[in-house]
């Protein structure tokens, strides 16, 4: 989870926002502070591998209520740097140092 | 975009919400290839439809103007009024609270303004139903939510008249807690009954339709008490689709045009629907970016599949729906608007303020037309959903049944059993999910609350029916002024 901040080349620093409920999914945090390590041979990140490594080293319960299959479950909305990743090739968008991911599910609106 | 709280497009009016939390800067090509569809200046940072992509100030100036436009063109929201929100905690009712405050701070200006008396502002307060004695308890945290709301709706520059928390349980009167006639001696508390109640109706869509029927008793009960004239709900246009297919799949096709209007004139309390057109991403996505803090309040559906109410499939499918096509929600909804409203969605305009004739505290709705003729639906004592004519016709048919009897035996005393009278007047879809099992129906009954037992209109509009039935043959209709004579 939240390490410090030293920058690697082999690592993304990234913030990660929960909200809506799914933070109960995630111990009841709604932000986190995390470090992904880029996948051997990737020069960058992309939303796809963010997503397999939150549900694998973040997400502690009901992994089917964040993801389907490989995106997420829909009703999640996904803002990269408070942009609708609908703008922003969505699973192949690519992430960079200190951006800002958020979550927010819309299942229980009102 | 961030305005460090000078003020910026994002914001309406004299209140900032923007805080600065650093400037994030983006290098890659995709974040910088689009503006805003509206203004074609601003970054586009949300995909609104399928070819709208607007900016954060654009969203918000989008959604307010759909919210003035139906308060205005629909008269729901009048200087007379007394307003009372029903606020969740979620986004859409977090929107619509804003929004209120808006139009509230402009109506208030303008009544300074203007001589006195010419004009005034609305009366606004806001109302929570507590529901966390449904809740699982491991979900539930009811003081953390409790203080979080007041918080939001209290602790700002903008406050309304009141904030009132509203438990679930107070839909059960202090009176009706006396252990006598129908009521079981065992169940001694609100908290008892109500639990129980949950307890009987096994089906989980019966308890989710339940606990929204209760809510909206005890809104209405707290509004008629505190002289509010208008209740207002953060429902979108998600939300109704949501409930567009969740009827349908229930076999409520009839009545789903009634809650789906701007205005809901069945209830001594009409509601009014401002957010009817806004969808629920648009509304979660303007409270992020105006930092509209809003709660996330567990529910009975909260960690469970969708598989387990016909409610949370039919939010599974329209979610699944909605990511095959941005436009789909609306497309439901607007398909479902089609369907030809009541006449108690149309307040009828008299004396320049929308007005609507009500009966006191029961489910029966009456419009003044212009011929001062009255027209009436019929209502489903538990859910108040117009009846089909063929559950009119049962209702009437089962009153002439027993008007014969009477008639017959000379007693006004009938052996048909409570529970069967009861279930005659409820929708066949409330008869399916609550009273399911025949030998439950009265044990259920005895612990509904009494605000959903009253069946006293209903019974003297039925038998007017059934009067007008039995003199039908002798009334001529004019063709020229269609005017009933009865000769």
């Amino acid at each position: 989870m939240g390490t410090d901040s030293v920058e690697s080349n082999d690592t993304v620093h990234l913030n990660l926002e929960f909200g809506g409920g799914l933070e109960i999914l995630f111990g009841s945090i709604k932000c986190h502070s995390v470090d992904i390590p880029l996948n051997s041979g990737s020069e960058k990140l992309k939303m796809e591998h963010l997503l397999v490594w939150v549900r694998d080293n973040l997400l502690q319960e009901r992994p089917e209520f964040f993801m389907k299959e490989k995106s997420v479950r829909p009703g999640v909305l996904v803002l990269i740097n408070d942009c609708d990743w609908e703008l922003c090739e969505r699973l192949n968008a690519t992430l960079e140092n200190n951006d800002t991911v958020v979550f927010i599910s819309t299942l229980h609106g009102g | 975009m961030e305005c460090g709280g000078h003020g910026c497009e994002i914001c309406t009016g004299s209140s900032c919400s923007c805080s600065s939390t650093g400037t994030r800067t983006t290098s890659s090509s995709w974040r910088q290839s689009k503006v805003c569809y509206k203004c074609k200046e601003a970054p586009a940072q949300v995909a609104a439809n399928q070819t709208e992509v607007l900016c954060a100030g654009c969203l918000n100036t989008s959604l307010f103007s759909k919210f003035k436009t139906a308060v205005n063109t629909y008269n729901l929201i009048n200087p007379s009024d007394k307003v009372l929100l029903a606020f969740s905690g979620g986004p859409s009712s977090r929107v619509a609270l804003d929004y209120i405050f808006e139009i509230w701070e402009k109506a208030k200006q303008d009544s300074l303004h203007c001589s006195e008396g010419s004009s005034r502002a609305f009366s606004f307060g806001v109302a929570y139903v507590d529901e966390s004695l449904i809740i699982p308890v491991h979900l539930s945290n009811p003081n953390k939510h409790c203080e979080e709301l007041k918080s939001i709706v209290m602790e700002g520059s903008r406050r309304p008249d009141e904030f009132v928390i509203i438990s679930i349980e107070d839909v059960y009167t202090d009176a009706e807690l006396d252990t006598t006639g129908e009521c079981c001696s065992i169940h001694s508390n609100k908290l008892q009954r109500l639990q129980s109640l949950f307890k009987l109706v096994q089906d989980p869509t019966g308890k989710e339709d339940l606990l929204e029927h209760l809510r909206m008793q005890a809104l209405q009960q707290f509004a008629r008490k505190h002289g509010y004239t208008r209740l207002v709900l953060g429902l979108s246009a998600s939300r109704i689709a949501v409930k567009v297919i969740s009827e349908t799949a229930k076999g409520c096709g009839f009545s789903l045009p009634a809650g789906m209007q701007y205005y809901d004139g069945r209830w001594s309390v009409p509601v009014v629907l401002p957010l009817r057109d806004c969808i629920a991403k648009e509304l979660v996505l303007l409270c992020h970016y105006r930092k509209l803090k809003w709660v996330f309040i567990p529910n009975m559906s909260t960690l469970t599949l969708p598989q387990k109410s016909i409610t949370s499939l039919s939010s599974s499918f329209v979610s699944t729906l909605q990511e095959d096509n941005p436009s789909r929600e609306r497309t439901i909804m607007r398909t479902a608007a089609k369907l030809q409203a009541f006449s108690f969605n149309h307040a009828t305009a008299i004396d320049g303020h929308s007005s609507h004739k009500k009966s006191a505290s029961v489910p029966i709705s009456a419009v003044i037309d212009e011929k001062e003729e009255i027209k009436d639906e019929l209502l489903c004592l538990l859910c108040c959903a117009p009846l089909s004519p063929q559950e009119s016709v049962s209702i009437v048919t089962a009153f002439q049944i027993t008007e014969s009897k009477r008639q017959q035996n000379g007693s006004l005393i009938s052996d048909t059993k409570p529970s069967t009278h009861f279930l005659e007047k409820c929708c066949q879809s409330c008869q399916y999910q609550f009273f399911p099992v025949e030998e439950r129906t009265g044990e259920i009954l005895s612990i509904l609350p009494q605000t959903m037992k009253n069946s006293e209109f209903l019974s003297e509009k039925v038998k007017q029916m059934w009067m007008r039935s039995q003199i039908n043959d002798c009334l001529l209709i004019n063709s020229d002024s269609d005017d009933e004579t009865v000769t």
